[in-house]
C-alpha cells in the first residue's frame, strides 16, 4: 500500500493504454497543471495573489516530481496564472510540459506503480503505464468516499473535481454512480465547511478558463 | 474535510473506514460493502454521519480468510455458515 499524490493519482486515471495523456484533449492537459498548482498550493509552496502566484516556501522533499512546475514559478515569481497555463499548455516545444509528465511519470515507476510505455515517434514526452492495480486501487478509493456516507477527504474531493473537469470519470464510474458523485460535490459545496471544495471548482474552473483565453489570444496572432 | 490518513497511519490504526480497508486487502469497495450487508464483517457506527468503521487487524484477517475460501470455490452462504462455526 503507497500513498499517491492528487498529481499523481490524476496521471494514473488520465493516461491511455498507451500511456500518455491524450494531446487532444485540452481539458485533461489542463487538469493536469491545474493538480500540481493545487498540490503546492496545499504543500504551503505557493500560493495566489489575486491572478499572481508567489513562492512562499521550499518544496518539500516528498515532492520532488513537482519540481519542474515549482522551478518554473520560483524563477519568475510572481508570475501570473495565464503565463504558466500558456507555457505549459499552448508553447510550441512543448518543454515544460514534457518535465513536468516526466518527472510525475518517474516517481510513479520509483514506486513500481506504473512502467515506461514505447515511446512515440516524435517529441520528448515519455509514456507511463500505471499498473491495473494502482488504478483500481485509485478507482476504488474514490468510489469508496464518494458512495457512502462518510467525511470526503479533500484530496478525494480535489481529485474528482479534476477528473470530472478533465472528463475524466466516464471510463471508470457507471452513469448512475457519476450523477451520484456530482450531487454529493453540490452536497458538500452547500454545506458552510464545504468552503474548501468551492475553492477547488472555482480554481480549475479559472484556469480553463485562462487556458481558453491563451489560447484564443495565441490563435488570433 | 479532512486530509487523508497516510499509510504509516492506516497500517496501524484500530478502525479503519471501508475506502482504508478496501486499500489494505486489495478488494473492491463493492465487494467489501456486500460482506458487510451480509453480515460477514463486524463494524461500528461513529462520528455524526454514522460513517462504518472496521477493526483493521481483524476485519483484515477476515476478508483474508473470506478471499482464500472464494478461492476454494465456496460460496457466500457457505462462507458465511464456516465463518459462524470459527
Amino acid at each position: 500500500m503507497k500513498d499517491l499524490s492528487i498529481i499523481q493519482e490524476y496521471m494514473v486515471c488520465s493516461v491511455d493504454e498507451k500511456g500518455k495523456i491524450p494531446g487532444y484533449s485540452t481539458e485533461k492537459m489542463v487538469c493536469f497543471v491545474a493538480a500540481g498548482i493545487l498540490e503546492l498550493q496545499s504543500e504551503g509552496c505557493i500560493a495566489m495573489d489575486g491572478k499572481k502566484v508567489c513562492v512562499t516556501a521550499g518544496l518539500p522533499a516528498h515532492c520532488q516530481y513537482l519540481e519542474p512546475l515549482y522551478r518554473f514559478i520560483a524563477e519568475r515569481a510572481p508570475v501570473k496564472l495565464q503565463k504558466i497555463v500558456e507555457s505549459y499548455l499552448i508553447s510550441f516545444t512543448d518543454k515544460h510540459i514534457n518535465e513536468l509528465v516526466n518527472a510525475v511519470g518517474d516517481s510513479l515507476i520509483a514506486m513500481s506503480l506504473a512502467q515506461a510505455g514505447r515511446p512515440g515517434l516524435i517529441g520528448n514526452r515519455k509514456r507511463y503505464i500505471p499498473a491495473p492495480q494502482t488504478v483500481r486501487s485509485v478507482v476504488e478509493g474514490m468510489r469508496a468516499e464518494l458512495l457512502e456516507d462518510a467525511e470526503v477527504t479533500d484530496e478525494t474531493a480535489a481529485l474528482v473535481i479534476l477528473l470530472e473537469k478533465g472528463k475524466n470519470l466516464k471510463p471508470y464510474f457507471s452513469q448512475y454512480e457519476q450523477k451520484e458523485i456530482r450531487k454529493k460535490l453540490k452536497t458538500i459545496m452547500d454545506q458552510p465547511n464545504g468552503r474548501i471544495v468551492r475553492e477547488m471548482v472555482a480554481y480549475v474552473e479559472n484556469i480553463m478558463v485562462v487556458a481558453s483565453a491563451a489560447a484564443a489570444s495565441s490563435a488570433s496572432v | 474535510m479532512s486530509r487523508r490518513r497516510s499509510s504509516e497511519v492506516i497500517e496501524t490504526a484500530e478502525y479503519v473506514t471501508i475506502g482504508e480497508l478496501a486499500r489494505l486487502t486489495d478488494v473492491r469497495y463493492s465487494t467489501l460493502k456486500h460482506y458487510t450487508e451480509e453480515g460477514m464483517l463486524d463494524f461500528r457506527q461513529a462520528g455524526e454521519n454514522l460513517t462504518r468503521q472496521y477493526r483493521r487487524k481483524e476485519s483484515v484477517e477476515r476478508v483474508q480468510r473470506i478471499k482464500k475460501l472464494r478461492q476454494e470455490g465456496r460460496s457466500i452462504p457457505e462462507i458465511k455458515k464456516l465463518l459462524k462455526l470459527f
